[in-house]
């Protein structure tokens, strides 16, 4: 699988236009990214996790209703971490398997209350146009 | 600071790729682990479960893909990747790279030398402490600058409000003995606060006090960095140490460092400045140059307003000297540059148009490669490659000829740059600071990649449009061609109009040139030899000493072998100095304005001075042995002074007199043609020659005691070298000899610059030319060969081969028409910056116009007519057949 990728990204006969031309962001980016950045920020605010740990947790906390998918995931952590808002670290887990372990910054708890409050108000800004009508 | 971590991990992502991608694959594996053992723990049969979590991720090597977008080099990456393709695709066509690049390389080398002699003399500020606050300041009186008085520059010094310092200089010139040969140096007098006032601190040792100035302290000296270097070994100890200035002891106090000099012939040593009771309350003796430091927070024009009010003052107080007289200031950066300004820019003008034609030239040779590459590119273009993805790609291979280029480039101006400080002339201030330095360097770096940019977007924009169908049918003839082509004509076409500006303004420096050549000197140059020596006031002290010691040396000299005839004299010929003096001619009044005052250069010649120049007395005597220093005064004078102030009466038998010590008047006796003294270019000044034996102790010491030794020899006048030496050194083997030229070098001396400034710029226009000649060239030979068809069709349907060859020079000679029109009208409105440079030419002179018009036609012409021969050759059954016709 290494080789793989490696050829996509180097040695391929026509080598111009894939890593930047790839869609990575879906539409409505802005909304759906920041979202996922303050699930995955709560998340982590309860303790450091793993990847896979921070998916099983915002499957717990938000009682099965929301689920996040791997390949948004991995992205949204690695800009979180390049934001400072989380530090990681290779680790072992409580069975003795190797895992990259994601902790909250100072910083990132910070941005989390930021966003929690912002969201709030958006929900309670929502609400209130609802009963309005 | 977010984005700076950020950048950071794209840089990470882009120097450690391999680590990154190994820590994303071996994150996403441990994902997979764990959801495993989740399954398993869910009672799953571990097979099973490792299906289950594999199933669940997804594609792995998507989502790495997808991490890898995030912690990747990102445009980095993409970057990196086009250079390395656009060196990999360079190196396949190595002539077309070697090409290219020398071009780009030959119009940024010579753009980078051309800029570091701008920079080293125009742009740097002065190597001063707080350079911005250092003021020239002069007097100036109608429209002229001139020096400051003695009484002048104490009242300015006393009362400037604005000023810090206002330091005074007087030049001076030495005789250095002791320690090897005896020597003539360039030295000034300058006040205690000078050093201060520039702002620069002694390397060694200190400068002057107040106290070294009165007449009975130590007598001490500076020294300058060259001086001390070249004739003092750089002794370390000297500071302390005496050496002999005018056959005096002198204690070395202090060594300044190399900055201080801006002029290589500027002073070498200092003395302090020391004003003599004479000097002190002469009035009208403007001989002092002042410097000026301004107090933090004053504007220059503060400093003008200020020394302006105090000059006003002072016509009150000494109105026969000082009425009209006001002060004027300015950056001492600009007085320093004035000079070589205009020069320095329009040579920095010249190849600058010579940047452009390579950059036209490489811009030619990208457009026909990508209609060679035509097929690639649409290959690309189909796969899915966006435009700008292409363009992108096309500009970043642009990018390396140019940053290649650019490098061989700075290795060629790091040459030529040594070259320009050994052809410029010496006395430009700060020429030998001339180097490739940091700022330099980085001004390649940018002019390749402004050059990049310039060549490389038209082609890379056409080229990154390709009809796709057409690609796909292997055609060749598109409608982009056409454009491709209407491109190319148009580079032609600007290349020829720039060509012709460059050779215009080398046409009217030669014009120049010529005219200077051709200038009437006023006397025989031919054979003579120059050479100045200077007398010591201890040993000769009396008028009476010094004439005796200048008489018989002349005899002595006259009568050496292969002399013909002799003189001395206080100035020569286009050696381009001398001082006036103010004259007052008998019976007239004496006029109401300063200004008016008759003013003339001031000669003093020994009897055969003008038999020795070939110069006839027009009218009236020449001198003669009578002539002694108690006879009657006598005086002869040229006939610009005639004209000016004798302009309805004969100067003959008139009698006027000189502001110096002598009680009666002087009388003409002789009038002589106009001499030129000052240069080729210079207008020739009222002169007054007056016998030597008559010359006052006033007046040597205004000459130093100097004087020019002038010999006519029978062969080649360096060769009466030696015997001049030996005839001085038989009366005293102290005495230095020095500037020793013929009058045959001090003739090419004096149009020194104009050879220099035509040899750069003539130089530019031939590469300009060649450049565009070889641009007009590809783009003919491209045309005949992207319409070979067509031609083959014509030849098979019975065109006649000398209709095919008139068709294609018609094509060439309209281009080459719209060039040379275009450029006739750049030339026309640019020449005229041109104007201080010339000598009786016009900038817009006709003739240089029609015959640069008619050179740059015929080898535009020359450059069509090669590849329209090879049209008329086209075989027309190969052209039918192949498909692509190239």
């Amino acid at each position: 699988m290494p080789n793989q990728f490696r050829r996509q990204g180097r040695d391929a006969a026509v080598p111009l236009w894939n890593l930047s031309e790839a869609p990575v962001t879906p539409p409505k980016a802005d909304l759906l990214q920041g979202t996922l950045d303050m699930l995955i920020l709560k998340a982590l605010s309860l303790g450091p996790l793993h990847g896979y740990g921070v998916i099983q947790r915002i499957r717990q906390m938000s009682e099965e209703l929301l689920s996040v998918e791997q390949g948004a995931l991995y992205p949204a952590l690695y800009r979180i971490e390049q934001k400072g808002w989380v530090s990681s670290k290779w680790d072992v887990n409580e069975t003795g398997r190797k895992a990259k372990f994601y902790r909250l910054t100072t910083k990132g708890r910070k941005q989390l209350a930021i966003e929690e409050a912002s969201w709030d108000l958006l929900a309670l800004a929502i609400a209130k146009m609802r009963q309005s009508t | 600071m977010t984005w700076l971590n950020i950048l950071s991990a794209r840089l990470r992502g882009f120097l450690r790729r391999e680590a990154v991608i190994e820590d994303i694959e071996e994150e996403m594996r441990s994902h997979v682990e764990l959801a495993t053992e989740a399954n398993i723990c869910r009672g799953m049969r571990p097979d099973d479960a490792r299906h289950a979590a594999m199933k669940s991720f997804g594609n792995l090597s998507r989502m790495s893909e997808l991490a890898y977008e995030v912690r990747g080099g990102g445009m980095l990456e993409a970057l990196w990747q086009d250079l390395r393709f656009g060196v990999r695709t360079l190196s396949k066509n190595p002539g077309f790279a070697a090409v290219a690049i020398l071009t780009v390389a030959l119009g940024t080398g010579a753009t980078s030398a051309i800029f570091s002699f701008v920079y080293a003399v125009v742009l740097r500020p002065l190597p001063y402490h707080e350079p911005e606050r250092v003021l020239s300041v002069v007097a100036h009186r109608n429209g002229r600058d001139m020096g400051l008085t003695a009484p002048d520059y104490l009242d300015w010094r006393a009362n400037a409000k604005s000023l810090e310092q206002l330091a005074a200089t007087a030049g001076a010139t030495v005789n250095l003995t002791g320690r090897g040969e005896p020597e003539r140096v360039v030295a000034a007098r300058v006040s205690a606060n000078y050093f201060e006032a520039l702002g620069v601190s002694p390397a060694v040792g200190r400068g002057f006090l107040w106290t070294d100035e009165p007449d009975g302290a130590p007598r001490v000296v500076v020294l300058g960095d060259g001086l001390w270097r070249r004739r003092l070994d750089a002794d370390p100890r000297i500071v302390g140490q005496t050496i002999a200035i005018n056959g005096e002891p002198h204690t070395v106090v202090g060594n300044m460092p190399p900055q201080l000099s801006l002029r290589s012939t500027g002073a070498q040593l200092w003395l302090p400045l020391n004003l003599t009771p004479r000097e002190l309350q002469a009035t009208g003796a403007r001989f002092l140059g002042a410097i000026g430091r301004m107090r933090p927070g004053i504007t220059p024009a503060q400093a003008q307003a200020d020394l302006a009010g105090i000059a006003k003052g002072l016509e009150k107080v000494r109105p026969q000297s000082n009425v009209n007289v006001t002060a004027r200031v300015r950056s001492l950066h600009e007085s320093v540059v004035a000079q070589v300004r205009d020069s320095a820019f329009i040579l920095f003008g010249a190849v600058s148009f010579v940047l452009l034609i390579a950059c036209a030239n490489v811009a030619n040779l990208l457009l026909a490669r990508a209609t060679r590459r035509r097929h690639e590119i649409g290959v690309r273009a189909v796969l899915g490659a966006s435009r700008p993805r292409i363009a992108r790609q096309l500009l970043t291979e642009s990018a390396v000829i140019g940053l290649v280029g650019g490098a061989v480039g700075l290795a060629l101006a790091y040459w030529s740059a040594g070259i320009l400080k050994g052809i410029l002339p010496q006395d430009i201030p700060r020429l030998q600071q001339t180097r490739v330095n940091a700022i330099v360097f980085g001004f390649t770096f940018a002019v390749s990649l402004l050059a990049s940019v310039l060549f490389g977007v038209a082609p890379a924009l056409k080229a990154s449009r390709p009809d796709l169908q057409q690609v796909l049918r292997e055609e060749s003839r598109s409608s982009g061609s056409v454009r491709r082509r209407r491109l190319s004509r148009t580079i032609a076409t600007a290349e020829i109009a720039l060509a012709l500006v460059l050779l215009v303004a080398a046409g009217l420096l030669l014009r120049s040139f010529v005219r200077l050549q051709q200038v009437d000197l006023g006397f025989n140059p031919a054979n003579l030899l120059t050479v100045r020596m200077a007398l010591p006031e201890a040993r000769y002290g009396t008028a009476a000493q010094v004439a005796t010691f200048y008489q018989e040396l002349a005899e002595r000299v006259r009568r050496e072998p292969g002399v013909t005839t002799a003189a001395v004299a206080s100035h020569a010929p286009l050696a381009g100095n001398g001082f006036s003096i103010s004259m007052s001619i008998e019976g007239r009044p004496q006029p109401a304005r300063v200004e008016d005052q008759p003013m003339v250069f001031l000669r003093f010649v020994s009897s055969d001075y003008f038999p020795t120049l070939g110069v006839r007395v027009a009218r009236g005597r020449d001198f003669n042995s009578a002539d002694r220093p108690n006879a009657p005064t006598v005086a002869i004078v040229n006939e610009t002074a005639a004209r000016r102030y004798w302009p309805d009466a004969d100067p003959l038998r008139s009698r006027f007199r000189l502001d110096d010590d002598r009680e009666a008047g002087v009388e003409v006796v002789g009038l002589v043609p106009d001499v030129k003294h000052f240069g080729l270019a210079q207008s020739t000044e009222p002169e007054v020659f007056v016998p030597l034996p008559q010359a006052t102790l006033m007046h040597w010491q205004w000459l130093q005691r100097s004087m020019i030794v002038l010999a006519r020899t029978s062969g080649e006048p360096e060769a009466a070298a030696g015997v001049i030496r030996h005839a001085v050194w038989t009366l005293d083997d102290q005495l230095p000899l020095y500037n020793l030229r013929s009058m045959g070098q001090l003739r090419a001396d004096s149009s020194g610059d104009e050879r220099i400034g035509l040899a750069l710029v003539g130089t530019f226009a031939a590469i300009a030319v060649i450049l565009a000649a070889i641009g007009v060239y590809g783009v003919m030979a491209f045309m005949v060969g992207e319409r070979s068809r067509e031609i083959g069709i014509r030849l098979a349907l019975g065109a006649n081969p000398r209709d095919v060859l008139r068709m294609i020079l018609r094509d060439g000679a309209w281009l080459t028409a719209v060039g040379v029109f275009i450029g006739l009208i750049g030339a026309f409105v640019l020449t005229r910056m041109m104007q201080a440079l010339l000598f009786e030419t016009p900038p817009t002179d006709p003739v240089t116009f029609a015959a640069v018009a008619a050179v740059i036609a015929l080898v535009a012409m020359l450059a069509c007519f090669v590849p329209a021969r090879r049209a008329t050759r086209v075989d027309p059954l190969s052209a039918l057949r192949s498909a692509s016709g190239i």
